[in-house]
C-alpha cells in the first residue's frame, strides 16, 4: 500500500455524469456495502445518487455540495473529491478542487465542451490543479462511434490548452454502463489505450520537500511557564535541529534549538506536511503570522501582484477592505488594480475600468497592504504562495501571487 | 511520509487552528472510539495536557461500561471534564422507549438540546466534534470549521468556501463553529491508528459470543453485529472484506434516510 491518498478532484458541466461516473467506480471496484450494491443492480437507486445524500440533491437531481469517496486500485488509494457543477457552486469546487493532487474532466459526447467544463479548467488552473484525465462520457448515447469521440477530444484538447492544462490521457467512457471506467470497453474496440482505473497511476503526490524551507509560526505555547515552543506546520522543505532560519518580515535569525512531537524523542528533522514544535534561539518573541524562511528569501512587500478566483455574489468594488490570508498571517489589504478580467464561461475577456470583478471570473490584482507581508510565488512554493480574500469572515476569492 | 503520520498531522493542524482562533473552545467526547482517537489527538497537539474542558453529552442510556471507562480515562489523563444533561427533559419521561416519542425526538431532546444549554453556558466559540466522513453520507458533506446560528442551524446548501487550509474563523455573538479535525479518517484509519498508538477503547467493540458493537451509543438504540472479531487486527479485516454500513446498528439512521440530514440540521453531532 503507497502511504498517502491521492486525491483527485472530478470537474466538468452539469449532467455530463460526475456524480454516475463516481458511482459506476464504487461499484465496479467492489467499494460499496452489500445492500447499496443489490439496489443499485435492482434498479431502485441511481448510481448518481450514491454521493447524493441531500434530500435535496436526491429530489432536485443535482450534486449540492462536495462529497468525498475513496477506493483502491492497484494498492494504491484515492480519494474522489465529487464537486458540484452548478456556476452558483463554485466555491464547492474550489473547496474540493483545492486538495486535489490532479482531476479529472468529465465531457459529455454528445454536447461537447460546456459553459462549466470552462470555468472548472479556469479554476483548476488559477490554483495549480494543472494534470487532468479527460472522459469523454455517455459514449453509449453517441452508439459507441469513434468519430464523435475523436471530435469532442479534439475540440477539449485545443480548448483546455490556453488555460495550461496538461491532458494526460483522453478516454471514451459510459458511466452508464461501465464501459472503459474500470473495465475494457467491448463496445469500443477501436479504442486500444488504457481504461480510466488504469490512468489513475499517472497522478502522481504533490510533494514540497525538496523546496527552500518555510515555517509559518501558527501559535506560541507556555504551557510550562518561562518555556515557550512555537507550534506550526513545515509548509516547505526540511528543517534540522541547528539550522537557521531567518524571521520574515523582519529578517532576524532564529536558530532552532530543538524539535518537538510530544510523546517521542525529540526529532532529527522535520519535512513538509508535519506539524511539530520548535524551540528557538531568538532575540525576542515570535507571533502567529511570522515566517520562518532559509535559504530563497521570500518576497516582504506592502504590494503583491496575485490572479484571483472571485466566488462571492457580491462583486469587488462593493467593499474596500478585505482580509488577506497567507498561510498563518492576515493582512487588511485593498485592490489596488484589475487587469486581464476573464469569465472563463464565455471565454471573454471583460473590460474592467471600473474596477469590478465579479462572481466566478477571474482577474490579476495588485493588492495593496496595510502592512508587510511575507510571501511567495505560488510557482515556487505553493502553500506560502497561496492565499484567500475574506469579507466579514467569509471567503470571496482564492488566489495564487504571481 | 507514513500514512497515519499523514492523517495525524492534518487532524492536529486543524486542532490547533481552532486553539489559536478561538478562547472559548471544548471537545465533545462520547468515549466511543473516533472521539477518543481525538482526544489522543489534543493530548500530542497540546504536549499532553489539553487546555480546555471535555464535554460528554450524558443521556443516562449509555452502556455502563461507558461510565467506568470516562471516569478512569479523565483521572489519568488530567481531563477538564464536564458532564452534561438536559434534566428537565429527563425529568419529563423522555426516553427512547417513551410512548408518542420518536428516536429523533429522543436524539434531538436528550443530545442536541443538553448540547445547546452546554454550548450556552459556557459561551463556547468552538467545538471540537470527532465525526468522520465515511460514516454517514451527510457527514461526507462536511467542513472542517462548519459555523452554527444562534439557532444551532447548520445551512448546508450554502456551506462557505474552505480552500486549502484557510478555515472560516469569525465568530458574531450566539454563534459557534463545529471544528471536525478527524473528517478526513476512514473507519479502519481510525482502528490502525488506535493500533499504532495503543489506545484503550471500551471492550464492547471487541466481539464475545459471536457479536461486537461497531458503534456505540445509548444501550437501548444499539443493536451489537454479527462478528467473530475480538482484536484489532481482526477488526480491520472484518471491515475491509464486509461492505455494511458502519452505523447500520444504530437505530436513529434507520426510521427514515433522512433522519441524519434532519438531525444534523437541528444541531446534532
Amino acid at each position: 500500500m503507497d502511504d498517502e491518498v491521492l486525491s483527485i478532484v472530478i470537474a466538468g458541466h452539469i449532467d455530463h455524469g460526475k456524480s454516475s461516473l463516481i458511482g459506476r467506480l464504487l461499484l465496479d471496484t467492489g467499494s460499496l456495502s452489500a445492500d447499496v450494491n443489490e439496489k443499485i443492480l435492482k434498479g431502485e437507486m441511481n448510481l448518481a445518487h450514491l454521493t447524493d445524500h441531500f434530500l435535496e440533491e436526491r429530489e432536485g437531481d443535482m450534486t449540492i455540495d462536495i462529497s468525498h469517496v475513496s477506493f483502491t486500485v492497484s494498492n494504491r488509494k484515492y480519494l474522489l473529491i465529487d464537486a458540484p457543477g452548478h456556476k452558483e457552486f463554485l466555491k464547492n469546487m474550489l473547496t474540493g478542487a483545492s486538495h486535489a493532487d490532479g482531476a479529472v474532466l468529465v465531457v459529455d459526447a454528445l454536447e461537447g465542451p460546456r459553459e462549466q467544463t470552462f470555468r472548472h479548467a479556469n479554476l483548476l488552473s488559477v490554483i495549480g490543479v494543472k494534470r487532468v484525465i479527460v472522459l469523454v462520457n455517455k459514449m453509449d448515447a453517441a452508439n459507441w462511434s469513434e468519430d464523435a469521440f475523436n471530435n469532442v477530444k479534439d475540440e477539449i484538447v485545443r480548448k483546455i490548452r490556453p488555460f495550461g492544462l496538461e491532458a494526460m490521457a483522453v478516454i471514451p467512457v459510459s458511466a452508464e454502463t461501465g464501459d472503459n471506467v474500470a473495465k475494457k470497453s467491448e463496445n469500443m474496440g477501436w479504442y486500444k489505450a488504457e481504461t480510466f482505473t488504469e490512468s489513475l497511476c499517472r497522478f502522481e503526490k504533490r510533494r514540497f520537500s525538496a523546496m527552500p524551507a518555510r515555517f509559518p509560526v501558527q501559535d506560541r505555547y507556555e504551557f510550562t511557564p518561562g518555556k515557550i515552543v512555537y507550534a506550526g506546520r513545515v509548509e516547505a522543505g526540511v528543517i534540522r535541529p541547528g539550522d537557521r532560519l531567518k524571521r520574515y518580515p523582519g529578517g532576524e535569525e532564529a536558530k532552532i534549538t530543538a524539535i518537538e512531537k510530544f510523546g517521542r524523542p525529540p526529532l532529527e528533522q522535520a519535512e513538509a506536511g508535519e506539524n511539530v514544535t520548535l524551540k528557538l534561539d531568538f532575540a525576542g518573541t515570535l507571533k502567529r503570522g511570522d515566517l520562518l524562511g532559509a535559504e530563497s528569501v521570500p518576497a516582504v512587500s506592502r504590494t503583491a501582484d496575485g490572479r484571483i478566483l472571485w466566488i462571492s455574489p457580491q462583486p469587488a468594488s462593493s467593499v474596500k477592505n478585505f482580509t488577506l490570508r497567507c498561510a498563518t498571517r492576515e493582512v487588511v489589504c485593498q485592490i489596488a488594480d484589475i487587469r486581464n478580467r476573464y469569465d472563463a464561461g464565455s471565454g471573454k475577456n471583460v473590460e474592467s475600468a471600473n474596477g469590478e470583478i465579479k462572481e466566478a471570473e477571474t482577474a490579476d490584482v495588485t493588492l495593496q497592504l496595510d502592512s508587510e507581508l511575507a510571501f511567495d510565488r505560488f510557482s515556487e512554493i505553493p502553500s506560502t504562495g497561496q492565499f484567500v480574500l475574506e469579507r466579514g469572515g467569509v471567503c470571496v476569492a482564492a488566489g495564487v501571487f504571481i | 511520509m507514513e500514512y497515519l503520520d499523514y492523517l495525524e498531522n492534518k487532524s492536529i493542524y486543524v486542532i490547533r487552528e481552532s486553539y489559536a482562533r478561538f478562547k472559548n473552545m471544548a471537545l465533545l467526547w462520547s468515549m466511543g472510539k473516533d472521539s477518543t482517537t481525538l482526544l489522543h489527538l489534543c493530548m500530542k497537539a497540546f504536549m499532553g495536557k489539553i487546555p480546555f474542558p471535555v464535554i460528554h453529552i450524558d443521556t443516562g442510556f449509555k452502556f455502563p461500561e461507558m461510565y467506568e471507562f470516562r471516569d478512569r480515562t479523565a483521572r489519568r489523563l488530567g481531563l477538564d471534564l464536564i458532564v452534561a444533561e438536559n434534566r428537565l427533559a429527563k425529568y419529563r419521561g423522555m426516553g427512547p422507549n417513551k410512548a408518542g416519542a420518536s428516536k429523533l425526538e429522543c436524539c434531538n431532546a436528550l443530545k442536541t438540546e443538553s448540547l445547546q444549554q452546554i454550548v450556552a453556558k459556557l459561551k463556547i466559540q468552538s467545538l471540537l466534534v470527532g465525526i468522520r466522513r465515511d460514516e454517514h453520507g451527510i457527514r461526507a458533506k462536511e467542513r472542517y470549521f462548519s459555523a452554527r446560528d444562534e439557532s444551532f442551524k447548520w445551512n448546508y446548501t450554502d456551506q462557505t468556501a474552505e480552500p486549502w487550509d484557510y478555515y472560516r474563523s469569525l465568530e458574531r455573538d450566539g454563534t459557534h463553529f463545529r471544528v471536525h479535525p478527524i473528517l478526513h479518517m476512514t473507519e479502519a484509519d481510525i482502528w490502525r491508528y488506535i493500533s499504532r498508538e495503543k489506545l484503550e477503547v471500551i471492550d464492547l467493540y471487541f466481539a464475545k459470543g459471536g457479536k461486537r458493537y461497531r458503534s456505540i451509543g445509548c444501550a437501548p438504540c444499539c443493536e451489537p453485529v454479527e462478528s467473530s472479531a475480538s482484536t484489532i487486527y481482526e477488526i480491520i479485516l472484518e471491515i475491509e472484506s464486509s461492505k455494511t454500513a458502519e452505523r447500520a446498528g444504530r437505530a436513529q439512521d434507520k426510521e427514515d434516510a433522512y433522519t441524519m440530514q434532519k438531525l444534523r440540521s437541528l444541531g446534532y453531532m
